[in-house]
């Protein structure tokens, strides 16, 4: 790390670069995209399937998410273990818990349009959730950065799923939009966080790696 | 180095200074102690889980100081862009 105006950006954005939280979080929703390809999802399937198949599908899901959370605060502790910690602002707080916001908007927003469509005995021709996913991940780009480039192209291949989806692939039905969005949100996910994992570690030197420098 | 990286957040402790600047300890102690003489940086001692820590905030006067080395920075650098090789 030679660049000073880098050292401040790490400084500023080191709970978000902290990526193998995010790896963990993406670990829990490939969970949740594996009860949505075997478990029941429409009103239909979860009548035919009986409540003791969804409560031991749903419970799975959680026990995966638990496990994917507690994993997170593990790894946050090796985090500030080996690269030490850093104390927010205010006003980055508040900015993180906006943009945490937004990304929780960003996925239940359209979900509960597909949902009410489907509800009315329709379904939409786009994949909704895709686009604004997509778009949230631009929100993000801004938020961390404009150097992580890699949320560029993880962004665009939201756009580009989205696209798809108006001709048809996957099939146009809540169920298959559903599972499209959750995958890709994993693999934004594990993707990015693995990104800014390397990029961090890059920055800031381990202590079992450290050479004496003169300053 | 260690100024710009305090002006980016609340505070850092002594460990991600360290592996910001790539410092020694002894190193970045000797840089903590004048910065905090010039009372640009306040060092405060704790206990995190147990195990002491040191962490280190910026003063006011310490961000003017980073605001105005990086406005200096600027002019320079606007300056240089407007000097015109010499023609020989």
């Amino acid at each position: 790390m030679t660049d000073t105006r880098q050292v401040g950006q790490i400084a500023g954005r080191y709970l978000d670069l902290q990526g193998l939280r995010q790896v963990a979080v993406g670990i829990g929703l490939l969970f949740l995209f594996a009860y949505e390809m075997v478990g029941p999802l429409t009103s239909a399937e979860i009548r035919a399937a009986g409540s003791g198949r969804v409560l031991l599908g749903l419970g799975a899901v959680v026990v995966g998410f638990a496990i994917a959370v507690a994993a997170a605060a593990r790894i946050s502790a090796w985090y500030r273990r080996n690269y030490g910690s850093v104390e927010r602002t205010v006003r980055q707080r508040r900015l993180g818990m906006l943009i945490a916001g937004a990304g929780v908007l960003a996925f239940l927003v359209p979900f509960n349009i597909e949902t009410t469509t489907m509800n009315s005995g329709h379904t939409l021709p786009v994949n909704l959730m895709d686009f604004t996913l997509a778009l949230w991940i631009v929100g993000y780009w801004f938020y961390i950065g404009r150097s992580f480039r890699h949320y560029l192209v993880i962004a665009g291949i939201g756009f580009i799923l989205g696209i798809a989806s108006i001709a048809g692939i996957p099939p146009s039905t809540f169920v298959w939009h559903l599972r499209e969005a959750t995958l890709y949100a994993a693999f934004a996910s594990i993707v990015g966080g693995l990104i800014d994992h390397r990029i961090l570690t890059n920055a800031l030197l381990r202590v079992d790696t450290r050479v004496g420098v003169g300053s | 180095m260690i100024l710009t990286a305090l002006a980016s957040c609340a505070s850092a402790d002594f460990v991600f200074l360290q592996r910001v600047t790539r410092l020694t300890n002894g190193n970045l102690s000797a840089h903590l102690t004048k910065l905090s003489e010039a009372r640009l940086v306040e060092i405060e001692k704790r206990f995190v889980d147990r195990k002491p820590n040191t962490h280190v905030l910026i003063t006011a006067k310490g961000r003017s100081a980073v605001t105005e080395h990086w406005r200096r920075l600027e002019q320079l650098r606007i300056g240089a862009r407007r000097l015109k090789p010499a023609s020989s």
